[in-house]
């Protein structure tokens, strides 16, 4: 589990299924994540049942982004294998009321410290729509530089890459 | 790794957070250089300029007493954010301040610059009133340039060039 200023970030258990189809079922939320062909409830269960294959796996996973203040569930933010190609993806997402609020930064910038100060990865990676200009905007702000275009989960995504180097390499010597 | 007449410099790693720790905390080592720290920020700064080896051959290195192997201080190279010039860093144990130990690695670090990465200038920041760095720098053949605020404080900056390092490295010869 990760706290940060306004969030908590913990594991999905099963009886957070509901609440994930819930916040998943706003056709504006999921307009960049295939919309209802890859999201809708079957989908969504089984990508449950992968989020806690990945916890078994690697020890982290997608989390549920809960508010600290109402202890509401608002959306989901974690890292994760970016489908088979080796790479650990930071991922985000919420409803419509958080929007605007920086809670994707707040949310991918802790994702990234815990991802190379804890897990000691080497690289993480993020991918989004490029029409999804909220999204990449996180990752620019997070310090990840844009590699390429390519296609994952079988859209056109932008791919941004951030290693652990450049990660502390931002950061005072002092 | 290098050595010289007193001293082994050797890349940090975890061994050496116990020691890192012991000097972060200290308030008479840390006055000139930041806030002291508790262990866990102690051991992320040891992971941080540990972590530009590989792609920058630059970082900060163990000083170790080479009889007794007892460890004496940090130092480095890195580089300065606010102007992108490799800046020598280094800080001593108390128990073992006033015996030119910071010169004397500091110096062999000059080397390392000027020789394997072919750097034509390096410099130094330092609070102005630390007395006892600015006498480093100055035995090292640097000389003041101007006070500018980096790492968010207002410092010295001194700087010695290639020539003038050949230039003190005859002097002393003679």
């Amino acid at each position: 589990m990760l706290e940060t200023e306004r969030l908590l970030l913990r594991k999905f258990t099963p009886e957070d299924l509901g609440k994930l189809i819930e916040t998943r079922s706003d056709e504006e939320v999921i307009k960049y994540l295939g919309g209802k062909n890859l999201q809708n409830p079957e989908a969504i269960e089984k990508r449950l049942q992968f989020y806690f294959d990945c916890y078994e796996k690697f020890g982290f996973g997608m989390c549920a982004m809960i508010w600290k203040k109402s202890g509401e569930m608002i959306g989901w933010s974690g890292l994760q294998p970016l489908e088979d190609t080796g790479e650990t993806e930071v991922g985000y997402g919420m409803i419509k009321e958080f929007w605007g609020k920086g809670i994707g930064f707040e949310c991918a910038s802790a994702w990234l410290k815990y991802g190379f100060e804890t897990a000691d990865l080497e690289r993480i990676v993020a991918v989004a729509s490029p029409e999804n200009s909220a999204s990449w905007r996180i990752m620019e702000k997070c310090g990840m530089k844009y590699q390429k275009t390519e296609t994952h989960y079988g859209l056109e995504c932008v791919f941004y890459a951030i290693s652990k180097a450049e990660f502390f390499s931002s950061k005072s010597c002092l | 790794m290098l050595e010289t007449n007193r001293l082994i410099l050797r890349p940090m790693d975890e061994r050496d957070v116990n020691a890192i720790f012991a000097m972060r905390s200290d308030v008479d080592v840390m006055r000139f250089i930041r806030e002291p720290q508790n262990r866990d920020e102690s051991a992320n700064w040891v992971k941080l300029v540990s972590s530009r080896w590989e792609q920058e051959q630059i970082g900060f290195c163990a000083m170790l007493e080479k009889l007794s192997q007892e460890f004496i201080g940090w130092c480095g190279i890195w580089r300065l954010p606010e102007t992108d010039e490799l800046e020598i860093g280094y800080a001593v144990a108390k128990q073992f301040w006033g015996k030119g130990f910071a010169t004397e690695a500091a110096l062999k670090f000059l080397d390392y610059a000027f020789e394997k990465l072919e750097n034509e200038k390096i410099v130094a920041v330092a609070r102005p009133e630390n007395a006892a760095s600015r006498r480093v720098m100055e035995k090292l053949g640097m000389r003041y340039d101007y006070t500018g605020e980096f790492y968010g404080f207002e410092l010295v900056h001194y700087s010695i060039d290639r020539d003038n390092w050949r230039l003190r490295n005859m002097k002393n010869f003679r």
